[in-house]
């Protein structure tokens, strides 16, 4: 079933997969006089445990409500009263992984903003404003709303004879040097997006632009259809700067990745010819219609190691009215797709060999005395998880399982005092306390469990003796990094998270707003502003008179599918695969 | 584009002063909108080519908004004032 000749939209696909709907998750009752009840006694905030007190958003009416985050059946619950009535989402499939992971937290304030506000009216007076308890470990930049494919789902990619979005040069320029300014750390890493940031003309220009303000870590949100067809173009990339590819890759087969089935061995190829830059493969992850395909998306990426950096699942977050019906048929949590993980993998990636994206703070704060740059990962505990696998041979190994990772934080947590220091240490002492560290760092280790391949443990000598986060670059080629990110939606929506977010969208009025308040209130936002700074339709055709809206778009025929299919790169890209689990 | 600043005072309660934070911000002809109904502080900061200032103190006129300040500025002046480094916390920008 192959939409050839048209633009993918994914419409029939989607209705496809969803014809036969495997499961739902049932949503507890709970009546207004309970959700009172507890609301009365329940703490505000999540640092006493389950249940707690936030805040939340109404879908319709957009009030901001007091929230109960609650406990039942092995399951954390959201319940609100809104003026539509009283609504319950799920908010995370396990509450004991809930429990493990609320004890990382890594707060602190920003000492620079963007906006007077106090956050009174927070998720509705972003900006950075001071409340704010992160700086932004991501910057997005959206630098067009043009798009080659029409996803039936997007609202914000322009139809034709609508405004085109699209910041100047200039405008580009301020706007990263906006977050990388932020006191009392700047932004690092930027990510452009779309719309599909590639039909940019400027883009290399732009890339080079990012490296000029300072930012080490570039990388593109793309759909990767340009990437396919044009090797040279992957060359450029690469060479102005870009560090990852962060490429939609929702599942294996032409239904569920409708987007790019068919042009993947293409870029894969590309990539590789071209050196780099390396891939991230990003699943937007959906129940009942790619869940069961998140274990062969893993095995995927151990396959292409050479260029597969990671696989970062994204959980569906639905954003829009969406019917309780839908929301129990199609929500999935960060434990809900770690445990589809497990399942798909026999257990090779197991659940208890994840972690909650704060625990990285407390790594990163340690290697920034290595290196004297700041990278702060930082988030609120329930917006991701992380973990790495090691290829040993033909066996897959979770970093846990011979490292006791938070024992080991625990420990340089311990240490901080002595490590805040090492810059001004001398060259004995340095060697002196890595030596230490590493002594130390033994006691994590469990050899037995360690891969046989290569030697983890001298690593880790080199980069404690040579205080060098570089020696780590080895750890890189042989890891495939896993990733979670969940972005909320009206339904879910905890302001603690958003107060606390660290991937950030930067607007060409001044402002840099939160992920999930810059997607969740878009008439407050990412379409507010946009419109506020786009082009009319003919403004847009006046300045490139040779525009034509349709070469933008891609058409995928029915003779490049036939050519795919019996290509020998498709096979080496699909089907000649090891299975590693 | 020049833009108009106003500094108001409102009789606005918390709950008001989040639901006209909402419809405010909503509006295209605004930039910036501050309305805290703790302090009873407003600053609203916009193109008076799509709201006039008269337009914009009927929508406030339940809360009876009292001007405390006014001043014009262009799109480029707000930005610029908007950036990290001109808001460093215990430092004059």
């Amino acid at each position: 079933m192959e939409n050839a000749g048209e633009t993918p939209s994914g419409e029939k696909e989607f209705a496809q997969s969803t014809k036969h709907i495997r499961e739902i998750i049932e949503h507890p009752e709970i009546s207004e006089e309970e959700f009172r009840e507890m609301l009365k006694s329940a703490p505000f905030g999540y640092t006493k445990g389950l249940p707690y007190k936030t805040y939340s958003i109404c879908p319709e009416t957009r009030s901001i409500v007091q929230a109960l985050v609650w406990e039942k059946n092995g399951m954390v619950w959201i319940t609100k009263k809104c003026p539509e009535g009283m609504l319950t989402e799920v908010y995370y499939e396990d509450a004991d992984m809930f429990k493990r992971f609320s004890r990382w937290t890594y707060d602190w304030k920003l000492t620079s903003f963007n906006v007077e506000n106090t956050g009174a009216n927070c998720p509705l007076d972003c900006g950075l404003c001071q409340r704010h308890y992160s700086h932004t470990s991501l910057l997005n930049i959206v630098l067009t709303n043009r798009c080659n494919l029409s996803c039936w789902y997007c609202f914000f990619y322009a139809k034709e004879g609508q405004p085109i979005y699209e910041p100047t040069l200039d405008q580009i320029r301020v706007m990263l040097r906006n977050a990388k300014k932020e006191q009392s750390i700047g932004a690092n890493a930027v990510q452009f997006t779309g719309g599909e940031p590639t039909l940019r003309d400027d883009i290399i220009e732009i890339i080079k632009i990012a490296k000029e303000e300072g930012y080490d870590h570039v990388q593109l949100n793309t759909d990767g259809i340009r990437l396919a067809f044009e090797p040279e173009f992957v060359k450029r990339i690469r060479e102005a700067g870009v560090n990852t590819l962060y490429m939609s890759y929702d599942g294996m087969t032409p239904q569920t990745n409708w987007k790019n089935h068919w042009e993947v061995p293409l870029i894969l190829e590309n990539v590789r010819r071209a050196g780099g830059p390396g891939i991230v493969l990003v699943p937007t992850t959906i129940r009942n219609v790619n869940d069961h395909e998140l274990g062969a998306m893993i095995n995927f990426g151990l396959n292409h190691l050479d260029i597969i950096r990671g696989v970062n699942f994204q959980p569906l977050s639905m954003v829009g009215r969406v019917p309780t019906k839908e929301r129990q048929r199609f929500r999935i949590t960060i434990p809900g797709a770690i445990k589809k993980i497990e399942e798909q993998t026999n257990g090779s990636i197991a659940r208890d060999d994840w972690y909650a994206i704060p625990i990285a703070g407390h790594i990163a704060r340690f290697f920034e005395e290595f290196t004297g740059k700041r990278y702060y990962m930082t988030s609120h505990f329930a917006c991701g998880a992380a973990t790495y696998v090691f290829l040993d041979g033909e066996e897959v190994i979770p970093i846990p399982r011979f490292i006791d990772v938070e024992g080991f934080v625990e420990f340089l947590e311990e240490k901080a005092e002595e490590l805040s220091n090492w810059k001004r240490l001398g060259k004995l002492q340095k060697l002196k306390v890595g030596g230490e560290i590493f002594l130390k760092f033994k006691n994590f280790y469990d050899e037995k469990y360690a891969p046989k391949s290569f030697d983890v443990l001298s690593i880790m000598k080199n980069a404690f003796a040579r205080g060098s986060y570089d020696a780590l670059g080895e750890f890189h080629h042989k890891t495939l990094f896993l990733g979670m990110m969940h972005f909320q939606d009206e339904y879910n929506y905890d302001v603690q998270r958003v107060e606390r977010c660290v991937i950030h969208y930067a607007m060409p009025d001044g402002r840099i707003v939160p992920f999930c308040a810059f997607n969740v209130i878009p008439e407050l936002y990412r379409d507010k502003v946009q419109a506020q700074f786009s082009y009319s339709w003919e403004e847009w055709k006046a300045l490139h008179p040779d525009w034509d809206y349709k070469k933008d778009k891609y058409i995928r025929t029915k003779e490049f599918i036939e050519r795919m299919k019996n290509s020998e790169l498709y096979k080496k890209t699909y089907l000649n695969l090891k299975w590693y689990f | 584009m020049e833009l108009t600043k106003l500094e108001m005072r409102l009789k606005v309660e918390p709950k008001e002063a989040q639901k006209l934070q909402y419809e405010l911000s909503k509006n295209l002809a605004t930039y910036r909108v501050s309305i805290n109904g703790y302090t009873k502080k407003a600053i609203i900061i916009f193109d008076e080519s799509r709201l006039s200032k008269k337009e914009l103190l009927d929508l406030l006129k339940n809360y009876e908004p009292e001007i405390a300040g006014m001043e014009h500025l262009t799109i480029e002046e707000l930005i610029e004032s908007s950036m990290s480094w001109r808001n460093v916390r215990g430092i004059e920008g």
